[in-house]
């Protein structure tokens, strides 16, 4: 049987992997013939015909080491076994993965590995989603001969604000040093001392503070690495696993929200080549989830006269927000609202004037693709701190730099620092002239603060540095998670103006944002739709419960106007409403018409059809090409 | 004191044995050093150089034994920079030539490394010298300070347009950073754990450009190979795959330990002990030889006769290696010994593969064990069998060395073993 793959599955390790080498090599694993691309690893070759090999240290997206010798296979013509992930096909290559010497290795590797690996199962956090169990289970000896002492190590010890490390439990494949040193650049974790004494620690016991350090708790091939927040919840087998969007930022990493008993308890990256490529940042990861149900509204609430709120139904208080907006009110609302929300109070916002909160700035739509960057050859930030504000943006940006492009960064904040070829500090808006012009693809992004007052210089600033929507990446993208679907498709309240509608005598905050330092008129009332805290919230005379992100079924758009799907993921509280559904309500109470479009479907028809752009918010959630 | 074996040899690498201060230049040179330098400069293009060495058989004297001009042959033409590494790390146990060589005679080496580099097409040259070796380290620099100061090295050397820098670069105590592409990573101010091969340092090496690692006493070879021709080289040990003297480090329990200068094959492990040696301390029975520090199968007493070059020693079940002889006595219990040369494997590897980490470990726990007399029956099939799981399936050959001591030691002083597991004790005095 001969198989020819030449499309993006085939992808080595860590290049551009929307660009294949067209050269092609012809092999045969274990009798089947094939055909990959020049360059691809027997790891991901074998992957082509649906074989396996077992790897521990062995991650695609990070440089291969061939460290923990799992993936030895026999390659004829080579007296000795070779590691599958650090050989690259040849022509003619004859490669066997079960003769009985590949057999005796692996069974030696994994005997070797749980010799002094705790038997620590029953309390571990990866125990069912473990590959050093899966790989005993298939490849590894029935029984153990070690009859000594085990190796104690630290254990549970308190690595970092989000991490928990077991030093019994590394099997040092090195895996997390190999991430920060080769995707955020930060080296936040170092191994130390040697041999059998080798340890994973932060240099000089600081802290492991990273931004990106969740992303180790997926990486860890065994529970050495895990998540504090997440410890001891959950078995992976009780968890309903569903397709969502982060709703952190404007990146729009995708994600798979894991719940128990209708609780989210985690997410875990849902990898997109072209967005995240697997990697989440820990504002995402941990930040976004849901606010416990002890602090957050699971029923109407309405202030009674003596100023103390207190349940009531969905209609008294529809009936009692009606009023408060109905002569004088406003909307403010979060960037973090769905599409189809925003289509709704956009209806509204025609009749009350609307705005952001907090203000975001002026926009610039950003045009240009997130997979362009790792093409550019020059990069321009300006007074954007990507690291903070985009970061897994910024591992993009990195990826560039590692490829040979310049960085220029404007501004005083900069966690790209490691990265940057020229770092202009001060007001971003006075260093506009000495960017020079560069050759080849490039992008350039501004913070929306600054669009206000520059954006005919930013333009004429891409333009002089060639950013373009083919090749690169140009505007400046308003930084909530659904800033963009915002611009699109609620025009007026994005360019609306936050002063005006602070004077309202009513005022519809609607989000998970923090209300708490909202500073309206002092006769203001608020009536509150949310799913965050809301007890401290001083005029709020109206609470009513919101679905979180993650309990509701809604699109958002990235900055880069692409529409994604938020599944849900845990049903909200029973007397909870998705964002759009609240603001439907709203509507109808208030007599603004919605065009007959009240239900999800209606109201993704009609976005659809005044923004051809959106046409996407129509269909199901294509997973792009996985690894 | 008589040598019985007559050896008609003048010694080319360590002429002042039992020196202990430096040949400086002036003394170098009157004895012709720096003559090939000069006369590879002046007459000899870059590639007649490597053809000279290929022609001499020299084979790297640092353990493998690989020929030394195939290994110069390797560094591609293309124009770019190419490097050449010292390899001074000399850890094996039982190795003290290269420290001999670099305190006594730092000129020879540097003429060596400087030749290297013209052979190569490479300006820059880095000693990695073990950081324990600090007169070593230190004399060198000196060497190198007075080179340059007399235009011998540096930029423009002798007058041509030839540049050579040398830098001397510390160690920092680890038996790891003898293995090549471990070197380059500590070089390269990183974590030295052996790099996955291919690609190999003649292609991609410090740097990740093209790369030349040679052991200290080979390129101690280079400079009268240059001056005095292939042909010479050729008259002395046994052409054509064991030419050249070497320089053996006896040691362990004989009477005068220490570095001996000899053509390769000119004589046997017994000659050299009796001869060189001075026999074994008290007149006793040898009951073992290690020829290549810990790292080579032990020879039992009925191999004394081998010739010490390196096919000879291979043909007897072994590997010449560094020529580090250590001889074990009657009075040795040998599953002690086994015990601390695996100890000394499982204190220095670097940890990088699993079986090596967790193997060493393992084998060490296991001999300890049965040294201790809580050995029980299967403990001898358990080292083969882990020992099986290590050989063979590991990134760098330091795994693979420290299956040595463990399988050679079983399959050949078995009833000594066997003799601890049925008697629960160590049937030896402790030493």
């Amino acid at each position: 049987m001969s198989v020819t793959f030449t499309r993006a599955a085939a992808r080595t390790s860590h290049g551009d992997v929307t660009q294949q080498p067209s050269e092609t090599v012809k092999l045969t694993i274990d009798g089947t013939e094939l055909e990959a691309p020049k360059g691809t690893l027997l790891v991901e070759a074998a992957r082509l015909i649906g074989l396996e090999i077992p790897v521990f240290c062995y991650e695609s997206r990070l440089k291969p080491v061939g460290a923990c010798r799992m993936c030895l296979v026999q390659i004829e013509k080579l007296p000795r076994l070779q590691t599958a992930c650090t050989t690259p096909v040849a022509a003619d290559m004859i490669v066997h993965t079960t003769t009985p010497d590949v057999v005796q290795a692996q069974n030696g590797v994994l005997e070797l590995l749980l010799a002094n690996h705790p038997l620590d199962c029953p309390i571990c956090d990866k125990g069912g989603e473990c590959p050093l169990q899966d790989n005993t289970f298939k490849h590894g000896p029935g029984v153990s001969r070690f009859t000594e002492e085990k190796r104690h190590k630290e254990k549970a010890f308190p690595l970092g604000p989000e991490i928990v490390l077991d030093r019994e439990r590394c099997i040092m494949c090195y895996r997390c040093v190999r991430f920060h040193q080769e995707i955020p650049g930060d080296e936040a974790l170092a191994a130390v001392q040697r041999g059998a004494d080798s340890e994973i620690a932060t240099l000089d016991g600081e802290p492991y503070t990273s931004i990106f350090a969740g992303n180790t708790i997926e990486l860890c091939p065994v529970g050495a690495l895990t998540s504090k927040r997440y410890r001891f919840k959950a078995r992976p087998w009780d968890l309903v696993r569903t397709a969502s969007v982060c709703n952190g930022c404007a990146v729009g990493c995708n994600v798979e929200v894991h719940s128990r008993s209708e609780k989210v308890l985690r997410l875990t990256s849902r990898r997109n080549v072209e967005i995240d490529d697997g990697w989440l940042c820990d504002r995402g990861r941990f930040e976004t989830l849901p606010t416990p149900p002890e602090e957050r509204a699971l029923r109407p609430m309405v202030r009674n006269a003596d100023g103390q709120l207190q349940p009531a139904t969905w209609a008294e208080a529809l009936t009692r927000a009606a009023d408060i907006l109905g002569s004088s009110g406003g909307v403010l609302a979060s960037a973090g609202l769905s599409n189809e929300a925003f289509w709704v109070l956009e209806r509204i916002s025609q009749r009350l004037p609307g705005a952001l909160w907090p203000p975001a700035g002026e926009t610039w739509p950003v045009e240009g693709r997130i997979a362009n960057l790792q093409r550019c050859k020059s990069i321009v930030l300006v007074g954007l701190d990507a690291w903070e504000e985009l970061p897994v943006l910024a591992l993009w940006i990195r990826r560039a730099v590692l490829s040979g492009a310049k960085l220029t960064v404007l501004g005083d904040k900069n966690g790209l620092w490691r990265s940057t070829a020229t770092w202009l500090k001060g007001d971003p808006l006075t260093h506009l002239d000495e960017i020079e012009p560069a050759e080849g693809p490039a992008a350039l992004l501004a913070h929306p603060s600054l669009i206000g007052t520059a954006r005919a210089r930013l333009e004429a600033l891409a333009a002089r540095v060639g950013a373009t929507a083919e090749t690169g990446m140009l505007g400046a993208p308003l930084l909530g998670a659904n800033g963009r679907g915002a611009q699109e498709i609620a025009s007026s309240i994005t360019r609306g103006d936050v002063d005006q509608v602070l004077t309202a005598k009513g005022i519809l905050a609607v989000g998970d944002e923090p209300w708490t330092n909202l500073r309206a008129g002092s006769f203001a009332r608020v009536v509150l739709v949310t799913s965050g805290p809301f007890a401290d919230v001083p005029q709020a005379d109206v609470v009513l419960p919101m679905a979180h992100p993650y309990e509701r079924q809604a699109s958002i758009c990235n900055l880069e106007g692409r529409v994604q799907h938020q599944e849900g993921g845990a049903s909200p509280p029973p007397l909870a409403r998705a964002d759009w559904g609240i603001a439907a309500e709203l509507a109808a109470r208030l007599s603004i018409g919605t065009a007959g479009a009240d239900s999800l479907e209606q109201i993704r028809r009609r976005i659809a059809d005044e923004h051809p752009t959106l046409a996407e918010i129509l269909h199901e959630e294509e997973v792009l090409v996985r690894a | 004191m008589t040598v019985a074996t007559d050896v008609d040899y003048e010694r080319v690498l360590l002429p002042h044995p039992g020196r202990g201060e430096p040949v400086g230049l002036e003394e170098y040179r009157a004895a012709s050093g720096y003559a090939g330098w000069q006369k590879a400069l002046t007459s000899m293009t870059p590639d007649q150089v490597i053809d000279v060495v290929k022609a001499s058989g020299l084979r790297g004297r640092g353990g493998a034994g690989f020929p030394t001009g195939t290994k110069w042959s390797f560094i591609p033409k293309a124009p770019g920079a190419k490097y050449v590494a010292v390899n001074a790390d000399e850890s094996e146990p039982g190795t003290f030539k290269d420290r001999e060589l670099m305190e006594v005679e730092p000129h020879r080496v540097l003429e060596g490394v400087a030749l290297c580099c013209y052979a190569i097409g490479s300006e820059t040259a880095f000693i990695y010298v073990r950081g324990e070796y600090v007169r070593a380290a230190d004399r060198l620099e000196a060497a190198i300070a007075e080179a340059e100061a007399a235009g011998i090295l540096g930029r423009g050397c002798c007058g041509t347009s030839v540049n050579v820098t040398i830098i001397v670069f510390r160690g920092a105590g680890a038996y790891i950073c003898g293995e090549e592409t471990a070197l380059l990573e500590s070089l390269e101010g990183k974590r030295p754990m052996p790099r996955s091969r291919p690609p190999f340092p003649a292609v991609e090496g410090l740097y990740r450009r093209p790369t030349v690692i040679n052991n200290v006493e080979t390129l101690a070879n280079v400079p009268s190979i240059i001056d005095r021709g292939s042909d010479w080289y050729n008259t002395i040990g046994v052409p054509p795959r064991n030419t050249g003297p070497k320089i053996f480090c006896l040691s362990g329990r004989v009477n005068r330990p220490g570095n001996y200068e000899l053509p390769l094959g000119s004589v046997t492990i017994r000659q050299l002990i009796d001869d060189y040696g001075q026999g074994v301390i008290g007149g006793r029975a040898v009951k073992g030889v290690l020829t290549a520090g810990v790292s080579a199968p032990i020879l039992t007493a009925d191999k004394l006769d081998t010739r010490l070059d390196y096919d000879s020693v291979q043909a007897a079940g072994s590997m010449l290696g560094s020529a580090s002889l250590i001889v074990l006595d009657e009075d040795t219990c040998i599953v002690r010994a086994a015990a601390l040369m695996e100890e000394f494997f499982r204190h220095e590897s670097c940890g990088k593969c699993t079986p090596c980490r967790e193997g060493t470990s393992w084998l060490f726990t296991v001999l300890t064990r049965i040294e201790a007399g809580r050995g029980v029956p299967g403990d001898l099939e358990l080292l083969l069998s882990l020992s099986g799981e290590i050989s063979g399936k590991v990134l760098c050959a330091l795994g693979d060395f420290a299956t040595s001591p463990v399988v050679a030691t079983v399959k050949q002083y078995r009833e000594e073993y066997e003799r601890h597991i049925h008697e629960g004790r160590c049937p030896y005095e402790p030493w």
